[in-house]
């Protein structure tokens, strides 16, 4: 069964490239591909693909902008971001207004091809500089964390800030500090985005869990 | 402290010349009051004796007749005649043993009713009048009590009364006194206390930060005008330090938007070549490829890393042009060449071959080129842009000319295109007013937009 797609990058050259990744893959039929926010937009209205390969930085409207409205709209199109290098601020937000997980746009035709294949299952992608640290990392099971400190790490991924975690949840800050800092060593993550990126790839928590 | 004792020995030495004057004519005045007093009994003394013996040795029909107590003044003849040719100070009152008006000044009369009625018999008394005149009074008795004489004479007609104004002394003295005062005060309200606090206030404020309190009381007109050049000075230092304080925020705020900009120009070039010639590469290792579909990939990877390397040679001589320092002229020749070509456009230089341009000259006319042309490009879609630079009498003069959309000036100034995050124009601007030049911007929609600069 053959998988619909439109791509959306306003380099040339880029674009180029992952057209010819595309193109080696039998079951993928790219439908639309475009340059810019805008039309891209209009592409996914008018042919609702079935994976929507977007830039997370375009003129116009950026990729995480177009995966906003496409949930707002309610469209059965899958949001996968593509971003030139692990830029972990883009991706919680694009994850946050839907995205079903990023792919780098320098990583090899096949891990594109996997990515593409798990989000239109259903699945959540997460490539990115994170996993180099634990390459083989999908046999790779962290040390288990506490519900107070998935509580925690939840709130955190909301974005509030150590004192808002700490009123919420009646501890105090220091609490909420050493348990940041036991998530980020069991999960091997060097900050609060890694972590939490960490989470959802393992399955600590659920993407759904963040976004309520 | 040291202002108030200051002012005490001021105060002090002001006071004490008046003082001491006020002091010794005050004891003059007593002393001669004294004189005055004791003179003036004695003239009335000798005075009324005169006049008894006047009476008594009459010698006209009234006095031979004894006795007859006429009212009539023509009887008292002696005396009459004494009073009328002599002129004398003084004034005289004959009174029967019943105290009944005979002869005189009915004056004095009114003068002894005043005063209880009750003669100064033998001894001289001083009375007042009801006008607050003073006289000193003497009564004596002639022929044997039959009649009683009285003599007056008011302190003005006492002969040698060379105190004239006895009696207004005291209240110039104090007058004086008080005029003192009231200077001292006035002094101190309007000179000492101003100057003080103004001093207090200079050496307190914080310059630069605030101005000193509007001062409602009053002051001298040179103190006021000594506070006003004051506030002056102060706004001065405030109005300056609020210019270097906008000034700093505008060079971190221009070298921010410089850095964003220039990682943005990274991101969107050189990183996305290279990213597609990592792209290429994986292409070219794919183990089901063809030797001519490697051989392909190689090539298209060749290709973008030359591009990228045309790319970044580009963004380096965007950020630190080599040709600066052959003179604007050559600077110039170069960069439009380089532009016309990136950018698809033609860029008709005509430049003064003649003249010569100081290095800031061509630093500002050099960028002032470089982002109109690009602005022309990108947001007036010019695709013939002219470029004159000349000098004349007038100074330096730089126009730049494009066949593009153009703007609406009057809708988007600088400062608007500024808010908006479009610095370009204000670029512009102060690239020429760091040079003591001008930006004029002249454009209509639809007309393009000429850009000219002037360095006088």
């Amino acid at each position: 069964m053959s998988i619909n797609l439109i791509l959306a990058d306003d380099h040339p050259l880029t674009r180029a490239g992952l057209m010819a990744y595309l193109a080696k893959e039998q079951d993928f039929n790219v439908v639309g591909e475009y340059a810019d926010g805008e039309s891209a937009w209009n592409g996914i209205k008018e042919l609702t693909p079935q994976v929507a390969l977007l830039d997370i930085r375009m003129p116009g409207l950026d990729g995480v902008s177009i995966t906003r409205k496409i949930k707002e709209e309610g469209l059965p199109v899958i949001p996968l971001m593509l971003t030139s290098y692990d830029a972990q601020q883009y991706v919680l937000s694009s994850l946050r207004a839907g995205a079903r997980g990023y792919v780098l746009k320098s990583s090899t035709a096949d891990t594109l091809a996997r990515a593409i294949r798990i989000v239109a299952r259903g699945g959540l992608y997460l490539d990115s500089e994170v996993a180099s640290t634990v390459e083989e990392g999908e046999s790779l099971t962290p040390e288990p964390i506490s519900a107070r400190e998935r509580e925690v790490l939840l709130l955190a991924a909301k974005g509030l800030s150590g004192k808002e975690i700490a009123t919420q949840l009646f501890i105090s800050e220091r609490t909420v500090q050493t348990h940041l800092a036991s998530i980020y060593d069991k999960l091997g993550a060097r900050n609060k985005t890694e972590s939490m990126l960490l989470a959802l790839k393992y399955g600590v928590v659920m993407l759904e869990e963040l976004l309520d | 402290m040291k202002q108030k004792s200051r002012l005490f020995y001021l105060a002090l030495s002001v006071c004490m010349p008046p003082i001491g004057i006020m002091l010794l004519a005050a004891v003059d005045l007593v002393y001669s009051h004294e004189n005055m007093e004791t003179l003036a009994r004695s003239y009335v003394e000798n005075f009324t004796e005169i006049m008894v013996a006047r009476v008594e040795r009459g010698g006209d029909s009234f006095l031979r007749g004894l006795g007859v107590t006429s009212g009539d003044g023509k009887h008292f003849s002696g005396l009459h005649t004494y009073m009328t040719l002599g002129r004398i100070p003084g004034s005289v009152l004959v009174m029967g043993s019943d105290g009944a008006f005979l002869y005189g000044s009915s004056s004095l009369m009114d003068l002894i009713e005043t005063n209880g009625g009750r003669l100064p018999v033998g001894i001289a008394k001083s009375l007042y009048s009801d006008s607050g005149e003073r006289f000193t009074v003497c009564a004596y008795p002639a022929f044997f009590g039959k009649y009683t004489v009285v003599g007056a004479i008011s302190w003005h007609d006492v002969p040698q009364s060379t105190v004239r104004f006895y009696n207004i002394w005291p209240y110039l003295a104090g007058f004086m006194g008080i005029w003192g005062a009231v200077s001292i005060w006035k002094l101190w309200k309007l000179v000492l206390k101003p100057l003080e606090k103004l001093e207090q206030e200079m050496s307190t404020l914080k310059w630069g930060e605030e101005l000193p309190p509007e001062s409602g009381e009053d002051a001298f007109f040179e103190l006021r005008k000594l506070r006003s050049s004051f506030t002056r000075v102060a706004q001065d230092a405030v109005n300056r330090v609020s210019i270097i304080k906008t000034c700093m925020n505008d060079m971190v705020s221009v070298a921010e938007s410089e850095r964003t900009k220039i990682s943005r120009d990274i991101h969107d070039g050189p990183l996305q070549d290279v990213t597609a010639l990592i792209q290429r590469i994986h292409l070219a290792k794919l183990p089901d490829n063809k030797p001519e579909d490697t051989a392909r990939e190689l090539d298209l990877a060749e290709k973008i890393a030359m591009a990228t390397v045309r790319e970044m040679r580009g963004l380096c001589d965007f950020l630190n042009p080599p040709w600066l320092e052959l003179g604007l002229q050559q600077a110039l020749t170069e960069l439009t060449e380089r532009q016309a070509l990136q950018y698809g456009v033609q860029i008709f230089l005509d430049i003064d071959e003649e003249a010569e341009f100081s290095e800031s000259i061509t630093l500002s006319f050099f960028r002032v080129v470089q982002e109109a042309v690009t602005n022309s490009v990108r947001h007036g879609e010019a695709k013939n842009i002219w470029v004159d630079v000349r000098r004349d009498e007038k100074g330096y003069e730089l126009v730049i000319q494009d066949d593009g959309h153009g703007f609406d000036t009057y809708k988007s100034g600088t400062a608007e295109l500024r808010v908006e995050g479009h610095r370009g124009l204000s670029n512009m601007e102060e690239r020429m007013e760091i040079v003591g030049g001008r930006l004029k911007v002249i454009s209509y929609p639809g007309e393009g937009t000429c850009i000219r600069g002037l360095i006088p």
